[in-house]
């Protein structure tokens, strides 16, 4: 059974790239276009093994769905990874702080993207 | 003898005081008459002044009648770069994710053959060199939401500047336009990326543009990269 990546970014085009290398992977991808409708999903009692999303989106930004996330007692250890163009170290230690596990600056090289997914998926 | 005397005293102080009432009107006369020539002098001013405020008061309704339904053009042929830029990317996914589907079906076919035959293993090398090629096209892609967001943040404060011209032409004097309009801070804080940072920057100091290379090596990527 292959395990489930939930990618958020408001961008289709990311989306879509995230999503063509994660199956390429084996990965089964669930999409949401903002924080909002990816914690919409979640309540529904989605349970992905990943979560990637970018920072800045509408409605519901990067940092807050992951506070939001963190508030799931089924998700509190699920790792994210932020993929997203901001490069400031300031912005890395909210999102360090918030509960990321990692970060990603765009554009990303799907290898290695493939190889940082490995590395903090579980088993 | 006592009389000439009395008739040269009071001679005298009738010449004194007539001089005096001379001289009181002649400095009324001129005092009154230099008041004239300086309120004249300040009314001239004034209207100089008057009329180079007019004069840039309709310079600067000139400009906000052209730059007004300007900005919403540009930020109009902005939308549309992203959106064809962003329909084109899409198109390409597609393109490539056939491409490389067939790559993995020939790959998986010549790892899976019995015969392995020379061909054969040429044909899996081709099918991995296309799938890093593949790989690097997803890359490079990328830029479409790279530029989207740059030209966001372009957009974003032209139409700021729009609803302040607006308001500037419907009431200049009104109490909320006395703020500062710090859109140079503001466009400063929405970057996301260092290349906007660096090329705020290099605009502000008059340097001249640099290109921003894109990073190339694996070196470079991992740079790109933090676990906590």
């Amino acid at each position: 059974m292959p395990q489930t990546v939930l990618v958020v970014d408001d961008s289709k085009t990311m989306r879509d790239m995230v999503t063509f290398t994660l199956t390429g992977a084996g990965y089964q991808v669930v999409q949401a276009g903002d924080g909002k409708e990816a914690v919409g999903k979640l309540s529904n009692g989605s349970k992905p093994a990943l979560v990637v999303t970018d920072l800045n989106m509408p409605e519901m930004d990067g940092i807050a769905l992951i506070k939001e996330i963190r508030k799931m007692p089924a998700l509190k250890f699920t790792p994210i990874l932020m993929l997203t163009t901001e490069s400031s170290d300031e912005k890395k230690s909210e999102g360090k702080a918030a509960g990321a596990t990692g970060w990603i600056v765009k554009p990303f090289n799907p290898e290695q993207f493939i190889k940082i997914v490995k590395k903090v998926l579980p088993g | 003898m006592e009389e000439e005397l009395a008739g040269s005293v009071w001679g005298l102080v009738i010449g004194a005081g007539l001089g005096m009432a001379a001289t009181l009107c002649a400095t009324l006369w001129w005092s009154r008459t230099s008041r004239c020539r300086e309120r004249r002098a300040v009314e001239a001013t004034m209207q100089r002044q008057i009329a180079q405020l007019e004069q840039t008061k309709y310079s600067w309704e000139q400009f906000a009648s052209h730059a007004i339904p300007l900005i919403p053009v540009l930020t109009r042929q902005i939308t549309t770069v992203i959106e064809q830029t962003e329909q084109a990317a899409l198109d390409l996914i597609l393109k490539i994710r056939s491409i490389s589907e067939r790559a993995q079906k020939q790959a998986a076919y010549a790892g899976s053959s019995a015969r392995m035959m020379e061909p054969m293993m040429d044909v899996r090398s081709q099918a991995e060199a296309l799938a890093s090629d593949v790989s690097r096209i997803v890359m490079a892609m990328q830029f479409q939401d790279i530029t989207k967001q740059k030209l966001e943040h372009v957009a974003q404060p032209l139409l700021q500047m729009k609803t302040y011209m607006e308001s500037l032409v419907a009431n200049p004097t009104a109490p909320e336009l006395a703020k500062a309009l710090n859109l140079l801070e503001e466009v400063e804080r929405s970057y996301t990326m260092e290349t906007e940072r660096t090329a705020h920057r290099n605009a502000m100091e008059g340097r001249e543009h640099v290109g921003v290379p894109v990073p190339s090596t694996a070196e470079e990527e991992d740079q790109n990269v933090t676990l906590f």
